[in-house]
């Protein structure tokens, strides 16, 4: 053991080879010498055993030296045989080479000889090296103080399958998966608008994370665009490995228990936030996008919202809206009406909850506790364990210690039913950053209502209209359009009107090009009629 | 962060003001009120309070037969004291469970309080929030006790049998329906007039039918039935029930359906005493006739007249005992006055007494028969 490892270094570090914004230092230019680049690569990425350098030479003599550097496993092999070393190795097998070796030979092996889609030249070492570590392949010359970075870029990768967070009934099934250019693709592949502009940085000092802003030119405010890029220049971490890490560094206000980026794995949702003038933020690695600026109504709608007609929808949203209230205040509200205000139930009710809580050893809160958290606990459980397994725990959990508590007397009945509304009620809510930090709330108003009833619970709800309030996401108010409300706004908020009647973009994102849809439905065939008339 | 520490702060702030949790009870450990009858005792100044206790486990019940396992489903105690309240502190000294209120949902007096000063028996009622202000109120024949001893086979609970039989406008006008918060403001702007429902009971069931009169918080009579009919009619308070007429033409009689009704009392003279003039717009059903089954439009409008005609009746009726026997303005012509002739009441103001007895009042009433009834 440590025979073998003693070789390594473990402590000296190679200087760091980038700039502050992981733009590649190009100040180490490459040699002539095909030797001296390749020991140049290598004083980089010493200790690199995924590393492959391949020595080889074109037409009959070992004239032309080449070589080619690559990471196994990060390159596409069908690209590198047929497209790179076929063409160099094997075609030019049959004639000799009049170019002798230098800048020509090199132009020639650039322009007319290499069939793979995309390369670029590097003339210097960051370049290169961050070339290899994205998965590209770096042709060496020899005599050339240049290298040809060809993308080969190409792994194992899982292909594009159905969101699995966000699932729909009517709405295009695919989803976006971990690779950062099928994601841009996807989305692209829906607005095939050449104003959709798409700017690539790289986050994490180890990680070099491509992620990529888009929006619509002339549809998104340039402000929120600036505001966006702005905050994403300033992050300045070693690891980006998902797009939570770029949220929780760009949000305003770390301390809200709700989200200020709207995070969807669905391309239709991106695309269709675009066009309202919102900013994604699209992030490699991860099938999760990251719109802004969010509201609370945007985190509270479904894609489907818009695909299914308007009156089942508006309906749908109602109780949305009435569950998410439901889902953080039920037990408290349970609390408060039992302890303080017994009087505001029907006699029948309150003699039943009487009955039920008879022999119970706990309080009315205590017992609220013990079963909210429980089924937080089973609600963990069952997401963390494997798919069977987590379906088992479901029904253990729910059906068989609810109904043993319920047997031993330890809980009420009623506790096991207003949970049990408290639970499904926040599963209604489309996105689940946002039900959980309603079901954090619930502990809150828990201990308020314990503490002050009804009052207490006014009191916290009070507190959460005025952290709503003052919340603000990218400029844009949380709670917009009720805060600088706009009539014209209200037709997509807790109902949907029908689409023709949206006519402008919503508000808060404060679109320059207003207009969504100009509703000429009626002109044409106002006119169609006209001119068959006359015909 | 500033903004958020004030928050906060308020917040504690305002905790730290309601320290001591002061409603904070299980509700498991209250026990509810059901209802509550009110008698006179041996001792002055003080009262018997019947309080009807619904026992929560044995209403619930359950499993195996709903509630039959044995026990009693309301509990009826007793307790003397000074008001409710006092009743309710006494009986705080047997019971292990706080007393709550909130759910009370019937006060029955007993004759012998109302025919006493009843300002005193309601003066907690009135003054305490805990009072449910639409608990329905009834003055029984005789003691208070008897009712709250009823065992009835309808509800489980009684509070809900006695406040269900006295909600039952839909069904009847024979008797006058009254909650606590009506009852209080009938007894301020009628300075202390009113007419209560009169409750009787037997072991099983209670019967309601008839009115109590309360002249200056006292029990001064009652209304029969149709004069208690009489006076809903007047002030417009009937929903439902029926007119039972004799046949214009058969040997029987002819059930007519009340609908609506509504009523409309104007000034028709001010001098040299003020005289008013009623119309009352009552519509319905025919139900039933016992002359042939084809109901022509004549017979109709002629059985229209009928019911005007017997309704009018039962208006004088009762009009006539509130007025010139029991003297009391419950039928709200001195409201009338103070709201529409604010002038015309100065001068009455003092002497209203002697002059309403002597009032004129003409009765009108217009009858529509919506529905002949559908044969085929």
């Amino acid at each position: 053991m440590t025979n073998i490892f003693s070789k390594l270094n473990y402590t000296k570090k190679k200087e760091l080879y980038f700039e502050r914004d992981m733009s590649p230092d190009k100040s180490k230019k490459l040699k002539k010498s095909i030797k001296e680049n390749i020991d140049g690569v290598h004083s980089y990425l010493y200790d690199c055993d995924d590393i492959i350098t391949r020595d080889f030479y074109m037409g009959q003599t070992p004239k032309h030296q080449m070589s080619l550097m690559f990471i196994d496993g990060m390159v596409d092999k069908d690209t590198l045989q047929n497209d790179i070393l076929k063409p160099l190795m094997i075609f030019t097998r049959q004639f000799p080479l009049e170019y002798s070796v230098g800048e020509n030979f090199f132009n020639m092996v650039k322009e007319g000889l290499l069939t793979a889609g995309d390369l670029k030249e590097s003339d210097n070492f960051g370049e290169v090296i961050l070339g290899i570590l994205s998965g590209d392949t770096v042709l060496f010359l020899d005599k050339v103080e240049k290298a040809l970075v060809i993308s080969t870029r190409g792994w194992e990768k899982r292909g594009v399958q159905e969101p699995s967070t966000e699932a729909v009934i009517r709405g295009p099934r695919d989803g976006f998966t971990e690779t950062y250019r099928t994601n841009v693709a996807l989305v692209r592949r829906r607005l095939k608008d050449p104003n959709l502009k798409v700017k690539t940085i790289k986050l994490g000092r180890h990680t070099r994370t491509d992620v990529g802003i888009m929006f619509i030119q002339g549809v998104a405010k340039p402000s929120i665009v600036d505001e966006v890029l702005k905050r994403l220049n300033t992050v300045d971490t070693s690891s980006v490995l998902e797009s939570g890490y770029i949220e929780q560094m760009i949000e305003g206000d770390w301390l809200s228990p709700f989200p200020q980026l709207r995070r969807t794995e669905r391309p239709d949702v991106v695309a269709a936030s675009l066009v309202e003038g919102n900013v994604a933020i699209i992030c490699d690695n991860t099938p999760f996008a990251l719109l802004a600026p969010a509201t609370l109504l945007s985190l509270f709608q479904s894609p489907e919202d818009y695909y299914e007609r308007w009156y089942i929808v508006s309906m749908i949203r109602i109780l949305r809206f009435m569950a998410a209230f439901f889902a953080f205040t039920f037990p408290a509200l349970y609390i408060a009406m039992t302890t303080f205000h017994p009087g505001m139930l029907p006699t029948d009710l309150a003699l039943s909850i009487a009955a039920a809580r008879e022999g119970v050893p706990f309080s009315a809160v205590l017992e609220a506790l013990i079963m909210v958290s429980s089924l937080e606990v089973l609600r963990e459980a069952g997401v963390r364990l494997p798919g069977p397994i987590g379906q088992t725990i479901g029904i253990v959990g729910g059906l068989v210690v609810g109904e043993a508590a319920v047997r031993a007397g330890i809980v009420s009945p009623i506790m096991v039913i207003v949970v049990a509304v408290n639970a499904i009620s926040s599963f209604a809510i489309p996105n689940y950053s946002v039900a959980i930090g309603f079901r954090l709330l619930t502990f809150i108003l828990i201990a308020l209502a314990s503490v002050a009833g009804l009052y207490g619970i006014m009191l916290g709800l009070l507190g959460l209209t005025i952290h709503l309030v003052t919340l603000k996401s990218f400029g844009a108010h949380f709670l917009s359009p009720f805060v600088s409300f706009r009539w014209s706004e209200s037709k997509d908020t807790i109902i949907r009107g029908p689409i023709p009647s949206m006519e402008i973009r919503p508000g808060y994102t404060r679109p320059e090009d207003l207009d969504r849809i100009n509703d000429r439905r009626h002109d044409t065939i106002d006119k169609a009629g006209d001119e068959s008339a006359d015909e | 962060m500033n903004r958020y520490k004030k928050l906060w702060i308020c917040l504690l702030l305002s905790m730290v003001a309601m320290v001591g949790c002061w409603d904070m009870t299980e509700i498991d450990r209250r026990l509810f009120v059901g209802s509550v009858g009110i008698d006179t005792s041996d001792e002055i100044n003080k009262y018997t309070f019947h309080f009807s206790l619904p026992i929560a486990r044995e209403i619930i019940g359950g499993e195996g037969g709903g509630g039959g396992g044995g026990g009693k489903a309301v509990a009826t105690v007793s307790t003397v004291g000074n008001s409710i309240v006092d009743g309710a502190r006494n009986l705080a000294l047997r019971l292990n469970r706080d007393l709550f209120f909130e759910h009370m949902r019937v006060i029955v007096i007993g004759e012998d309080v109302a025919r006493g000063d009843l300002k005193k028996v309601i003066n907690p009622l009135i003054r305490l929030t805990e009072f449910n202000r639409r608990s329905r109120i009834a003055i029984c024949e005789g003691e208070a006790r008897k009712v709250m001893e009823v065992n009835p086979w309808t509800e489980k609970l009684k509070a809900e049998y006695l406040e269900t039989v006295l909600a039952s406008t839909g069904l009847s006008g024979k008797f006058a329906e009254l909650d606590l918060g009506d009852f209080l403001r009938n007894l301020h702007s009628q300075k202390g007039d009113a007419l209560v429902s009169k409750m009787a009971a037997n072991k099983t069931q209670v019967s309601i039918g008839g009115a109590a009169v309360i002249k200056d918080f006292r029990l001064v009579g009652w209304l029969d039935e149709e004069e208690t009919q009489g006076a809903n009619f007047f002030l417009g308070k009937i929903t439902g029930g029926d007119i039972v007429v004799e046949d214009p033409q058969g040997n029987g009689t002819v059930t007519f359906i009340i609908l609506g009704e509504k009523s409309r009392l104007s000034l028709k003279a001010k001098e040299p005493i003020p005289e008013f003039s009623l119309d009352v717009y009552v519509a319905g059903n025919i139900a039933s006739t016992t002359h042939g089954i084809i109901l022509s439009l004549e017979d109709a409008e002629k059985l229209q007249g009928i019911v005007s005609k017997e309704i009018t009746a039962q208006i004088s009726k009762g009009v006539k005992k509130l007025k010139e026997i029991y003297k009391v303005d419950v039928l709200k012509l001195s409201d009338h006055l103070y709201k529409h002739e604010p002038e015309l009441w100065r001068k009455y103001e003092e002497s209203w007494g002697d002059v309403y007895p002597n009032v004129k009042i003409d009765i009108k009433v217009h009858t529509t028969v919506k529905n002949i009834g559908v044969i085929r």
